[in-house]
């Protein structure tokens, strides 16, 4: 090739051109090179290259020079590892992420027999940049992926996500829960192998809203769980995300609440029964020992054998009525009944009588006679024992004037619903805990007395059983001329 | 491109004997470079379909441990891509080879290494076979990967192809303990070039 025509292509092409030998001697130095290092082509020229150019590894030039040579082929410096061979630093001022020019070299054998090698040296610059800010993103992507895996794996729920009905990740506490030991188990596992077979049908009929179910663990056992399923789509891809939490402990600590709650009313219960129990017991023993003593004195006459015996036979009578009426009211009842709320509401004051004379405490009931509601009867039951004992304990805790200790009774309908008014006077429940008194495990008496669950069990019996509602207050009220405070307890419970 | 790319006996025997050549030329290169004796043991060579490439790298190519995965696109009639594996302890041993100190000893040196000995790999094998297949071929510069799970290979030059040879030989340096795995990966119309090539080679026998 004409020298002219060859440096002219060299001078105009866009990138350097060095020829250098084995030495590192430079012996052609293009307008390229001139113009990004300010160094002249008279000026290198016969010069070595690591005069002008320190930081160059002169042993890994010169074996790269070698073997270029002895294959005959191409031999190169990559720029993602070598960065650059000729150190010459940018101009660039804006947006600046390197201070020099980053470099890709391809070593050319040129001449065998002098030993001459083309070093072409191309501007990566821009290219690097690129991934440079590729590479920002990625890591930035990479924390944000690490946040939400952090994130996903602090929650309290178990998480699947399902890409086309196929597990395609689950978060750590998804793994714990159902078993599995690698993520690697959980994928492509369709959601219907996490939920109990006998669960199936429920969650065809549910979307996007929460439902309990029984779940499925690896090893086939069942929990019960609160599950939501969302459907969702991104980059018309469909996806679903299973959230799990698990419900175990919750009805564990819930079935333990309700036994308590059941022992809390047997232990009301006995203490009603010893109540009411005392007055016949006592005549009873009366009776017989009175029947005793008069045949001892062979006083015994025909007429007092009879009334004693009578005396005896009512009481014992008495007694056996006071059982079933307990028994009926420990039952649980199965279905809605409908029935008189005033004969209901008079039994109960029955229960209690033994309890309240013992407290010197008038009862006044005050309703309609045929009145009718369909519910549980003895859960209503429950609920108002529940509540006149605790009237009753708050006279005793008061210390109330014995003569004027008065629970008043007043139940009427209004719009479709029945209104139970439960009034007392024995000064009032503090305000500081009025909010509190139908939280379980609740109380303001010594823990021998009471137990906290009391008026928890009547807001569960008349809210959650009865459909109804319960309100407390405090309120002034007259009655026979004297003027009264104490709590009001207000059931409000729909007639059908 | 059809299915029945395959080489018979005969045409194997043909390209495992001009790999044999091939390889003559960069131990000699080898040799030169480093002043070191280098031994390639006697090529292998399997037609495999592309879908079962990754399968039989992990047989292959353990890469339980670091390994230095070095490819290099070749191009040409015979194109395709060299891929030279080699695992921690032999890049170190290579960069001894190769005159740096144990303390000058870093990824990015033993990166650049590794890149050098791929190029001369496949410059001096791949130079020797096109020469001998009077074909005229080029290469572009090797990039490097250091992998531990051969699903970190991400090969999409590699899926766009039905068929691949896989030329595999190991690079033995006679005083060290160096042990790489060559493997020449070429493409569906390359192979139809060296089937064709190398029936007439047979003929001219």
């Amino acid at each position: 090739m004409p020298i002219k025509k060859f440096e002219f292509i060299c001078n105009t092409v866009d990138n350097g051109v060095i020829i250098l030998d084995e030495d590192l001697n430079v012996h052609f130095w293009n307008s390229w090179l001139e113009s990004r290092t300010n160094i002249k082509s008279e000026e290198i020229i016969s010069k070595k290259l690591t005069e002008f150019f320190f930081d160059i590894n002169e042993n890994t030039l010169k074996r790269k020079i070698k073997a270029s040579l002895a294959l005959n082929s191409s031999t190169f410096y990559h720029t993602g590892i070598n960065k650059y061979l000729l150190n010459i630093e940018l101009n660039k001022v804006a947006n600046k992420v390197f201070e020099n020019m980053q470099q890709a070299i391809t070593i050319t054998p040129y001449d065998k027999n002098k030993r001459l090698v083309f070093l072409y040296i191309y501007d990566n610059t821009l290219l690097c940049e690129t991934n440079y800010e590729l590479e920002k993103t990625k890591n930035s992507l990479e924390d944000s992926l690490e946040e939400i895996n952090l994130l996903l794996n602090t929650t309290l729920e178990a998480i699947f996500l399902f890409e086309d009905d196929k597990c395609t990740n689950a978060n750590d506490i998804a793994l714990e829960l159902f078993n599995y030991s690698k993520k690697n188990e959980v994928i492509n596992k369709e959601i219907y192998e996490f939920i109990d077979t006998k669960s199936l049908e429920k969650i065809s009929k549910i979307k996007n809203k929460p439902i309990e179910i029984k779940m499925s663990r690896k090893d086939s056992s069942t929990f019960p769980a609160l599950i939501k399923i969302k459907d969702t789509k991104l980059k018309n891809k469909r996806f679903k995300i299973l959230t799990v939490m698990d419900l175990s402990e919750l009805k564990r600590k819930d079935k333990l609440l309700v036994e308590q709650t059941k022992m809390a009313a047997l232990g009301e219960m006995i203490g009603n029964i010893a109540h009411q129990w005392r007055q016949p017991l006592s005549t009873i023993t009366t009776a017989a020992s009175g029947l005793k003593m008069h045949k001892e004195l062979e006083i015994l006459t025909e007429d007092i054998f009879v009334e004693s015996i009578d005396a005896i036979t009512r009481n014992s009578k008495h007694l056996s009525q006071t059982i079933d009426d307990f028994r009926d009211f420990l039952k649980i009842d199965k279905k809605r009944v409908s029935f008189n709320i005033k004969d209901n509401i008079q039994r109960n004051i029955s229960i209690l009588e033994g309890a309240l004379k013992n407290q010197s405490i008038q009862l006044v009931l005050d309703c309609d006679d045929n009145c009718i509601i369909k519910n549980y009867p003895n859960e209503l039951t429950q609920a108002f024992l529940n509540i006149i004992n605790n009237a009753k304990d708050a006279f005793i805790d008061k210390n109330v004037d014995l003569t004027k200790r008065f629970i008043l009774i007043n139940i009427y309908t209004k719009n479709n619903n029945l209104i139970i008014k439960i009034k007392d006077n024995a000064k009032g429940i503090d305000p500081t805990i009025i909010d509190k008194i139908f939280e379980p495990y609740f109380t303001t008496k010594h823990k021998d007395v009471g137990t906290g669950l009391g008026l928890y069990m009547t807001h569960q019996l008349i809210e959650i059983s009865m459909n109804g509602r319960i309100e407390v207050c405090n309120e002034s009220f007259n009655y026979k001329d004297i003027n009264m405070y104490g709590a009001c307890f207000k059931l409000t419970l729909p007639l059908d | 491109m059809s299915n029945e790319i395959i080489l018979n006996e005969d045409e194997k025997d043909c390209l495992q004997e001009l790999m044999n050549i091939a390889y003559g030329s960069a131990t000699a290169a080898i040799t030169e470079i480093l002043d070191a004796f280098a031994t390639l043991s006697i090529p292998r060579i399997e037609v495999i379909k592309t879908k079962n490439l990754k399968n039989h790298l992990s047989k292959e190519v353990n890469l339980n441990s670091t390994h230095f995965v070095c490819m290099q696109q070749i191009n040409g009639p015979i194109a395709g891509e060299n891929l030279f594996v080699i695992d921690n302890n032999s890049a170190k041993n290579i960069a001894i080879k190769f005159g740096l100190e144990e303390d000058e000893i870093t990824e990015i040196e033993l990166c650049d290494i590794i890149l050098e000995i791929t190029n001369i790999l496949s410059s001096s094998t791949i130079s020797k076979l096109a020469e001998d297949m009077k074909a005229m071929v080029s290469f572009s510069p090797p990039d490097v990967k250091i992998l531990d799970n051969i699903n970190k290979l991400d090969n999409q030059f590699i899926e766009k192809y039905q068929n691949v040879i896989i030329i595999s030989t190991r690079l033995k340096f006679e005083d060290l303990d160096i042990d790489g795995q060559l493997m020449i990966l070429t493409t569906d119309k390359s192979i139809t070039y060296i089937k064709k090539t190398i029936n007439k080679i047979l003929n001219e026998i």
